[in-house]
C-alpha cells in the first residue's frame, strides 16, 4: 500500500515495520480462498500461454490471435494484478485485432480493459449497460522515428 | 467549509508531501532527471533510486474501485525515480517521468513549516521543472493528478500505552472491539472518503508499527493522503487541488482526535 | 455448401431482399472465445464488434425467419460449440440502428447487416457503448448447439 504514494522517508520497510503481518494468522478458509484465487489466475495464464504457443483454436474460429507482444504484456499485467490483489477478471479474450481484452462482470457494473496491438489501451466502466467512465493509456512506449 | 483552518502547536508530523502526476513525456530520459536534480546545487545530495510509481488514477466518482490504482501501466517504461535530499535532510525532491514530489521530514528540533510555505516551495520546484523541460525541448508538463499527504506518528507512551488505548486517541474511527477475542495484538485500517464527486478522495490509514528512528519503539502511524484529478490540465487547477486536499486533511485530522489528544498537541480551533 | 444443406437451412420462402420488419428477429454468431471464462451467462460485447474483413459494410447477421439457428450452427464453417445471439429488430430500431437485407448466393438468403456498425468505426467510443448494450441488454443467447442431432442444448 505504501509504495503507491509519494512518501519518501516513511515508506514501509525503511523506517517502519509491521509488528505482526496479518498473513501469518490466515485462517484455513482464507488460505483455501487464496489457493482458489491462485488456481483461477493460473487458468488465465494458461489461456494466454496457449494462445502464444498454439493459436490454432482461435484461427479455427476465424479470430485473429493476439500478437506475441500483447500476450507477453498481458502475462506481466496478470502477474502484477495477482501480486497486488486485483480482483480476477471474469473473461480474457482476443479483441479481434491482435489485442487482448479483460472483462469484469459485477452486475449491475461491467468493466473492461483492452490492450490493443498498437500499444494503446482503453478501460471502460458501465452501469446497467450505460457508460459511466472510460480512459485511455499507453502500455507500450511510443518511439519517435528519425 | 470555514475559511480558517484549525492549527496545532505541536503536530505529531514526521512527513508531509506534495506531488503532481503528469502525462509521461516520450523523450524524457533518466539522464535528464539526474541533470534536473543536480541543478539543485551541491547542498543537495542524491538518495538511492526508487522504483517509479507509474501513472495512477483516483476514483472520485460513484464508480466502484474496480481496478487497483497503478495497475494498468505496470510495464510502461517511465524509467526510474530519482531523489535528492537537502543538506539538513528535511527536504526531499523526487522526480520520475510522470511525477514530481516535494517531501518534508519532521523530527526532533524541526518545526513544521506550514502548508503555505511548503506549497510555495513546491510551486517553485514545479516551475523550475517546467522551465527545465521547455529549455530542452522535452515537452510541457500536463498535470493530471494532485496528491498531498500528512504522516503523523504517536509513539507508545505518549497518549497511549496499551493498544486498547488507541480507541481513546481516535474515538471516531475506532471502537473498543470484542472482549472475547483475546488480547489485542496489533491494528491496522484504511478508510477512504470522497471529498466531493469529481474533486478528490481522502484516504486515512491507521497502522500499529515498529519504528527504528529516532529510536526503536512502537508507535501508531496515522496517515492522511488526499488525491484528485487535474482535469483541466493546467497549473491553477493543480494548486487548487492541493489546497483542497490540505484543507480536507487538516479538518479531518482535527475531527478524528480525542479532546485529550487535541490538548496534548496544542489544538487551536 | 451443397443444395441439400441450403434447403435444410432455409425455413421460409422468399429471396431475402424484402425489408427487414420490426417483428423479426436476427441472429449474430457468438464465438466460443466470446463466451469462455467465469461468466458463461453473459455474452462479451466483443461478439458485436465488427470484424475487419467480414463486417466492412456492417455487422453481419442472419434473419431467423430464413435460418434455423440449430441448423446454421452445424453448417460449415465448423465452429466449436456454436452459439448465437438473438436480437429483436424492433429493439434495434429503438436504438436508431437499422437492419438491411443483404442476401448473397448461394447460402446467405437471410443475410442482413446493421450498417451503422462497421469495421471502420468499431473502435469509436459510441460504437463500443452500443456493443455493450447489444451484448448485455438486447441479446438472448442461443446454444451451445450439439451438432449431430441438430437440437438446441439451451
Amino acid at each position: 500500500m505504501n509504495a503507491t504514494f509519494n512518501q519518501g522517508w516513511t515508506t514501509g520497510g525503511r523506517t517502519y515495520d509491521w509488528i505482526d503481518p496479518s498473513s501469518r494468522f490466515a485462517s484455513p478458509q482464507l488460505r483455501e480462498w487464496q489457493q482458489r484465487e491462485r488456481d483461477r489466475w493460473q487458468v488465465i495464464v494458461d489461456l494466454l500461454l496457449g494462445w502464444r504457443s498454439d493459436p490454432s483454436p482461435l484461427l479455427e474460429e476465424e479470430t485473429p490471435p493476439p500478437e506475441i507482444a500483447v500476450i507477453d504484456h498481458a502475462l506481466r499485467v496478470c502477474e502484477g494484478w495477482q501480486r497486488v490483489g486485483q480482483s480476477l477478471p471474469d473473461r480474457v479474450l482476443p479483441d479481434g485485432a491482435g489485442g487482448i481484452a479483460f472483462e469484469w462482470y459485477r452486475e449491475p457494473w461491467f468493466s473492461d480493459v483492452e490492450f490493443e496491438s498498437n500499444g494503446q489501451g482503453t478501460w471502460r466502466v458501465y452501469h446497467d449497460s450505460r457508460p459511466v467512465d472510460r480512459g485511455q493509456f499507453r502500455w507500450k512506449p511510443q518511439w519517435v522515428e528519425l | 467549509m470555514p475559511t480558517e483552518l484549525p492549527t496545532f502547536d505541536r503536530p505529531p508530523l514526521t512527513e508531509v508531501f506534495l506531488a503532481a502526476q503528469f502525462a509521461p513525456l516520450p523523450q524524457l530520459r533518466t539522464a535528464h532527471l539526474g541533470e534536473f536534480l543536480s541543478a539543485l546545487g551541491p547542498t543537495w545530495s542524491p538518495l538511492p533510486d526508487a522504483p517509479a510509481l507509474g501513472q495512477t488514477r483516483e476514483p472520485v466518482d460513484s464508480t466502484p474501485e474496480w481496478l487497483l490504482p497503478g495497475t494498468l501501466e505496470i510495464d510502461l517504461r517511465t524509467g526510474t525515480r530519482l531523489r535528492a535530499q537537502s543538506a539538513g535532510a528535511d527536504r526531499m525532491l523526487q522526480v520520475e517521468n510522470g511525477w514530481l514530489a516535494l517531501n518534508w521530514a519532521g523530527g526532533p528540533g524541526r518545526d513544521y513549516p506550514r502548508f503555505a510555505a511548503l506549497s510555495a516551495e513546491y510551486e517553485q520546484q514545479y516551475e523550475r521543472w517546467s522551465c527545465f523541460l521547455a529549455e530542452r525541448g522535452l515537452g510541457t508538463v500536463v498535470p493530471n493528478l494532485w496528491e498531498v499527504g500528512y504522516v503523523n506518528v504517536f509513539p507508545r507512551g505518549e497518549l497511549w500505552n496499551e493498544l486498547g488505548d488507541i480507541v481513546g486517541l481516535l474515538p471516531r474511527l475506532l471502537g473498543s472491539g470484542p472482549g472475547s477475542a483475546g488480547a489485542l495484538q496489533t491494528i491496522s485500517g484504511r478508510w477512504a472518503y470522497l471529498i466531493a464527486p469529481g474533486v478528490g478522495r481522502l484516504q486515512v490509514f491507521v497502522e500499529h508499527a515498529l519504528r527504528h528512528t529516532p529510536e526503536l519503539g512502537e508507535c501508531v502511524q496515522l496517515r492522511l493522503i488526499a488525491r484528485g484529478p487535474v482535469r483541466e490540465g493546467f497549473g491553477s487547477a493543480l494548486w487548487q487541488g492541493l489546497a483542497i486536499g490540505h484543507e480536507s486533511i487538516v479538518q479531518t485530522f482535527a475531527e478524528l482526535l480525542s479532546d485529550k489528544a487535541k490538548r496534548h498537541l496544542g489544538y487551536r480551533p | 455448401m451443397g443444395r441439400a444443406v441450403i434447403q435444410a437451412l432455409i425455413t421460409t420462402s422468399g429471396d431475402g431482399t424484402e425489408a427487414v420488419r420490426p417483428e423479426e428477429t436476427i441472429l449474430r454468431r457468438v464465438l466460443e472465445s466470446n463466451m469462455e471464462g467465469a461468466r458463461r451467462d453473459r455474452i462479451s460485447p466483443r461478439a458485436f464488434k465488427p470484424r475487419a474483413e467480414k463486417d466492412k459494410d456492417g455487422l453481419s447477421c442472419f434473419r431467423e425467419k430464413y435460418h434455423d439457428p440449430a441448423s446454421v450452427a452445424c453448417a460449415p464453417p465448423d465452429f466449436v460449440r456454436p452459439r448465437f445471439a438473438r436480437l429483436r429488430v424492433r429493439e434495434l430500431f429503438e436504438l436508431k440502428l437499422s437492419v438491411r437485407a443483404d442476401p448473397f448466393e448461394p447460402n446467405g438468403v437471410g443475410h442482413c447487416l446493421i450498417p451503422e456498425l462497421t469495421s471502420l468505426n468499431r473502435s469509436e467510443s459510441w460504437a463500443g457503448d452500443l456493443h455493450v448494450r447489444l451484448a448485455h441488454e438486447l441479446s438472448e443467447c442461443l446454444g451451445p448447439f450439439n451438432c449431430g442431432d441438430e437440437k438446441s442444448a439451451a
